[in-house]
């Protein structure tokens, strides 16, 4: 048989093969996987599958594979909440009692950081307004069923839905991680987006939640000598900020702890003198200098209000007094806005 | 081309009009059952509204109305049969056209209807959605092995599904349209079909995080 060959100067065509056949078939195979894995088909084709083969298995419940997440009502609600936080303010400054009594968690948590924006203040038709929403209840009895009371769990639902925090949770299991449904414990299994979502949600909102129910580290009458903000620098005459607030105090008076955390740090330096960082979680620190007395060391469990060190005048100070610094996430923020009664 | 693998790849290629429309089914599949899980959530609202409101009345007539927790199980059942129905609707769908017919704007134009334009876009968003849950669930596998090379194989997944499954079964079933008896046909279906596409859409996609 003659092979025929092409004019000079043409290229032989060659018949394009049929490919991808593998690749395909693969993600084929997946897909019918995940099918049977997840959904109510799946699991009765298994089911009877299993019959077939005369082995006896359970009935699977069609209706296993639906989670019931918060219904779209509540986050609907919850969301209207969030959004409008000079109404939660509202409903804060018209409750009895003081700031954030008679509001269960995270709405209570939801307006005190509406406070400490400064998004208030709630006048009468707002107040008015917001008392004619039936809203709240609703939501709070639906979160109470779903949640049992776990805030940050409420919270992270919110940020970021109930199946990317469900696969988080799977996954600290698979790596062993203890207590894996805690939030701290499966954080670092969501993916980078949701992560900034979560943290901006569970940690800003419960670290905000700490550092509005702060403990004053001096309960003494004493004042104020230097707040937080922009100033000339007493010993250095420099313009610079004041990351926290000077308490003018004798030395020896009793220093509180504001929160109740970890000691991060109990030690000595130029600057500071002797000082104390207190981690209290979520992002939320306190650090103490220029103190006489140091009662706590590194790695001590501190309660709220309890005393961790004599005020004093080490380090680079012009006379007794006590530099209280209060940080949320990275940033340090005036301690005076958080101040109970302030 | 004359090794063994290639040759399996190129038979396989060959037959995969035997199988390949398993997988657009079952893709279709995985994204219905995302958003059905859902579109429970929804169906208890509505439930449990219209309890609250006839809450009243039947307790009038000597009636107690049930409580909210009692409604979770109906709501589920009521989207499974929804989720059934929509997944028999595009099971009806791909057998009904050829494996991969020519895709044409005026055999499109010409086959224009309520089902013409409803298709596309329920298909789309559900096969995404279905892409999205194979990638994770390969990425979930491999996590534990090594977390960041699992991500990116997760999204490649994704990527590789959508493109061999979804869109093949999109061009597939838009390419297959014929003209309509009526413009109007499809109507019935519409509401449940782009029901279904949003909530494959809004839940079954990682916006949620990407946005904020």
């Amino acid at each position: 048989m003659s092979r025929r060959t092409p004019p000079k100067g043409i290229k032989p065509q060659k018949a394009t093969p049929a490919r991808g056949g593998l690749t395909d078939l693969f993600l084929v195979v997946l897909t019918v996987f995940g099918v049977m894995t997840r959904t109510p088909v799946g699991g009765v084709t298994l089911w009877a599958y299993d019959l077939a083969r005369g082995v006896e298995t359970e009935r699977p419940s069609l209706i296993a594979t639906f989670t019931a997440g918060p219904s779209a009502r509540v986050l609907a609600e919850l969301e209207a909440i969030f959004v409008q936080p000079e109404a939660m303010a509202g409903a804060l400054s018209s409750a009895q009692g003081a700031p954030g009594e008679g509001f269960p968690e995270p709405y209570r948590t939801a307006a005190r950081i509406a406070l400490a924006k400064g998004d208030g203040p709630a006048d009468e038709a707002l107040r008015a307004e917001l008392a004619a929403l039936p809203a709240e209840e609703r939501a709070l009895a639906a979160l109470d069923r779903l949640y049992k009371g776990d805030v940050e769990e409420a919270l992270e639902v919110y940020a970021v839905g109930a199946e990317p925090r469900s696969r988080a949770i799977r996954r600290a299991r698979q790596v062993g991680t203890d207590d894996p449904s805690r939030y701290a414990a499966h954080r670092a299994f969501l993916p980078d987006a949701q992560a900034r979502a979560a943290r901006a949600a569970v940690d800003g909102t419960m670290g905000l939640a700490k550092a509005l129910t702060l403990t004053w580290p001096i309960a003494a009458p004493h004042r104020i000598s230097s707040r937080f903000g922009y100033r000339i620098h007493p010993v250095l005459k420099t313009r610079k900020l004041h990351n926290g607030v000077d308490l003018s105090a004798p030395i020896g008076t009793p220093v509180l702890a504001a929160q109740a955390g970890e000691v991060e740090k109990a030690a000595q330096d130029p600057l500071n003198g002797k000082f104390i960082i207190v981690n209290h979680g979520h992002g939320v620190r306190s650090s103490y200098c220029h103190l006489d007395a140091l009662h706590v060391q590194k790695g001590d469990a501190v309660t709220a209000g309890q005393v961790i060190a004599d005020s004093g005048n080490t380090g680079r100070s012009t006379g007794p007094h006590l530099h209280f610094t209060l940080r949320v996430g990275r940033d340090a923020v005036d301690p005076e806005r958080f101040r109970p009664g302030g | 081309m004359d090794d063994p693998l290639s040759r399996l790849d190129a038979a396989l290629a060959r037959s995969r009009f035997a199988w390949i429309g398993l997988g657009q089914l079952a893709l279709v599949g995985l994204g219905l059952h995302l958003a059905a899980d859902h579109l429970d959530d929804q169906v208890y609202a509505l439930l449990s509204a219209l309890v609250e409101r006839l809450a009243a009345p039947l307790e009038t007539v000597g009636l107690t109305p049930s409580s909210p927790d009692d409604l979770l199980e109906p709501a589920a059942w009521i989207a499974l049969a929804l989720e059934l129905l929509t997944l028999l609707h595009a099971f009806n769908c791909l057998t009904l056209t050829p494996l991969a017919p020519k895709l044409s704007p005026r055999a499109y134009r010409d086959a224009l209807s309520v089902h013409a334009l409803v298709l596309p876009l329920y298909w789309a968003p559900t096969a995404l959605a279905g892409a999205w849950v194979v990638g994770m669930s390969v990425e979930d596998a491999l996590a534990p092995l090594a977390a960041g090379p699992a991500r990116w194989l997760g999204v490649i997944t994704s990527l590789l599904v959508a493109w061999r499954l979804g869109l093949s079964g999109l061009a597939r079933v838009v390419g297959g349209l014929s003209a309509p008896k009526s413009r109007l046909q499809g109507l019935l279906w519409a509401p449940l079909l782009l029901t279904f596409a949003v909530l494959a859409a809004w839940y079954g996609l990682p916006w949620r995080g990407v946005l904020s």
